[in-house]
């Protein structure tokens, strides 16, 4: 049986059980590394678990075919650990736990496709960006990524027209407290599409080297 | 370390004392009461007032941040929690609290249990910050963590040192998300401006669990659904849920079965989607189509199977007006159901705040407090039944 990249073939067998429904794939052990897929058919409960906790999908790896070369098991001393607070890969994935922020980008690579099946597809935040964050962002690189980072513009102004109706709301009510968290909730949503204007006058208090993250 | 986790391999944990970017703080002490009695009375999240609250008994938003350049709580050693404690301590304290209210901040490691068990039922904090012990195996009832509670309406609480460095909590009654977010944003932006949070321009906020990166965001809604139990339909429910990547769990009791048909309905994606985008599917999409569902099948059991209704809930009536041992899943079961008879004008002298004054009263934790004395289980059970009996029995 052939992967599903039609190159190679199939060694690796997947069973998913997804919203209740049965999901197989299969794949070359090329795409399996790239898809975060276990090669490992002789998986400790552990991180069994730990990958349904992760995955949220039950994913159950079966034994490649008879005439099959068994594919090579990761050995767990192949990524160095941590260089911040030496956790080690292995470990997570015992726990499910990572040790300090700098793990992220020592794990990026496998954690990435780890991460995105977790959240359904989910690849790269949207959202809420600290504000220190967000200026030595915008000092950093150009706009694309902090649009993709803050969502569409018409995603904010819907959000900045109810958070005004509510504010009204508020006031007509004299309930001054929820009024004055209102008009911040505004000020910091209307303050996000113009933030590189800000920005610019903003001390360089923090910098995020970029390059390091590029993906 | 910078606003993410940028750093080279070289780089350390900085000295905080002597790091000149986190955490920055500045404290202009406004007052934070420590320790101290929690208070037994309903809580905000009980009164039953807010959108939709027929079904919708609350609503909750919790974001999870994390300092930079600190380990993770269950990754960190105990002298790295101490510290972390500190800072954020320190850091809620300067936030202050609107006119009219207080911080009370509760340091775990000196408290009672039964002080723990009241913050855990008065869902101010979770199971496991009551424990001390991270699912790593890490930690212990001494572990330095705490948690900060604004009085008197306990709407607003910042646990420090769970899994994550802090968790900011806002709970409110009735279906009112967006304002738990409000709130929530308030108190992050303030605590931003003191310290620098772990962010990663993919991964967004950085998270002990990867489960939670992203936003950091889980809102959840409880909400009680005897009506679609009794007509068989609630699994149509759970099952539209999970395909939306929302999950359902039973509020009270372990595993599947909720006591009472109270259930929490909650995102799973933290990551991709938008803080705006999570509060319309849940606030405008799936909790209002669920609460009509619901409402449709109160009115058809009212209209069409009134005696079973009827039979349900005075059966339930029955059993608290009389029972002499009472265990917390079998009174919430049939506190659940009197509330469905109050809502559905089948059982007329009783009120909906009784109701849920008792829906807390009958814990633990509570029932000790109120009677004053250690109690046994079996004791407990005796003092649930006279207190249930009292309270229902006005006549």
């Amino acid at each position: 049986m052939l992967c599903e990249c039609q190159q190679r073939q199939a060694t690796i067998h997947e069973v998913l059980i997804q919203h209740g429904k049965k999901v197989e794939r299969h794949l070359c052990e090329q795409c399996a590394a790239k898809l975060g897929v276990s090669t490992d058919p002789h998986m400790p409960i552990s991180q069994l678990i730990s990958n349904y906790i992760s995955g949220k999908n039950l994913s159950i790896p079966t034994v490649g075919e008879k005439d099959q070369p068994r594919p090579s098991r990761s050995k767990p001393g192949s990524i160095p650990p941590c260089p911040s607070c030496s956790m080690t890969y292995s470990k997570f994935k015992d726990t499910g736990l990572l040790g300090c922020p700098s793990c992220y980008s020592t794990f990026q690579k496998r954690l990435s496709p780890l991460i995105a099946r977790a959240h359904e597809g989910g690849e790269q935040h949207i959202g809420k960006v600290p504000r220190r964050a967000l200026e030595s962002l915008s000092q950093n690189e150009g706009g694309s990524r902090l649009e993709s980072l803050l969502g569409g513009e018409s995603e904010r102004e819907q959000r900045l027209t109810e958070v005004r109706k509510r504010l009204n709301h508020a006031v007509e009510h004299e309930d001054y407290e929820q009024a004055a968290m209102l008009r911040d909730e505004m000020t910091r949503l209307a303050s996000l599409p113009s933030a590189q204007v800000e920005i610019r006058s903003a001390t360089q208090s923090s910098t995020i080297k970029e390059s390091e993250h590029s993906s | 370390m910078q606003a993410n986790d940028s750093s080279g391999p070289t780089q350390e944990f900085p000295d905080p004392k002597k790091s000149g970017t986190n955490p920055r703080i500045s404290i202009e002490g406004q007052g934070m009461i420590e320790g101290g009695p929690i208070q037994t009375g309903t809580t905000e999240w009980l009164r039953g007032n807010g959108m939709m609250s027929d079904v919708v008994m609350s609503s909750r938003a919790r974001a999870a941040r994390n300092l930079a350049g600190f380990p993770f709580p269950p990754a960190a050693s105990s002298a790295d929690r101490s510290q972390i404690m500190e800072i954020c301590r320190r850091c809620i304290e300067s936030l202050g609290c609107p006119s009219g209210s207080r911080i009370r901040w509760f340091d775990l490691r000196n408290s009672e249990p039964i002080e723990r068990r009241l913050l855990v039922e008065r869902q101010l904090m979770s199971r496991q910050h009551a424990r001390g012990r991270y699912s790593n195996g890490e930690g212990g009832p001494d572990s330095p963590r705490g948690v900060a509670v604004i009085e008197p309406d306990e709407r607003v609480s910042i646990l420090v040192n769970e899994e994550d460095h802090l968790r900011i909590q806002v709970i409110r009654s009735g279906l009112d998300l967006a304002s738990c977010l409000d709130e929530i944003n308030n108190f992050d932006d303030g605590i931003e401006e003191i310290v620098d949070y772990a962010f990663h321009p993919q991964f967004g906020y950085l998270t002990a669990c990867p489960t939670n990166v992203g936003t950091g965001l889980r809102l959840s809604v409880m909400v009680q659904l005897p009506a679609l139990k009794i007509t068989g339909e609630l699994e149509k429910v759970r099952n539209a849920s999970s395909d939306m990547g929302l999950a359902v769990r039973g509020l009270y009791g372990e595993g599947s079965q909720a006591a009472g048909e109270f259930y929490q309905i909650s995102n799973q994606i933290t990551l991709g989607r938008s803080d705006e985008m999570l509060l319309r599917e849940i606030e405008s999409e799936v909790v209002p189509s669920i609460v009509r569902y619901e409402q449709h099948a109160r009115a058809q059991l009212m209209t069409e199977n009134r005696m079973l209704l009827e039979d349900k809930v005075c059966r339930s009536m029955g059993i608290l007006q009389n029972a002499r041992l009472l265990k917390p899943d079998e009174a919430l079961e049939h506190l659940g159901m009197v509330r469905l008879g109050v809502l559905c004008k089948v059982i007329p002298d009783v009120t909906l705040a009784t109701v849920h004054d008792l829906l807390l009263m009958i814990q633990p934790g509570h029932l000790q407090r109120v009677v004053g004395i250690d109690l046994s289980q079996s004791e407990r059970r005796v003092a649930r039944a006279k207190l249930v009996r009292d309270r229902l029995n006005t006549k």
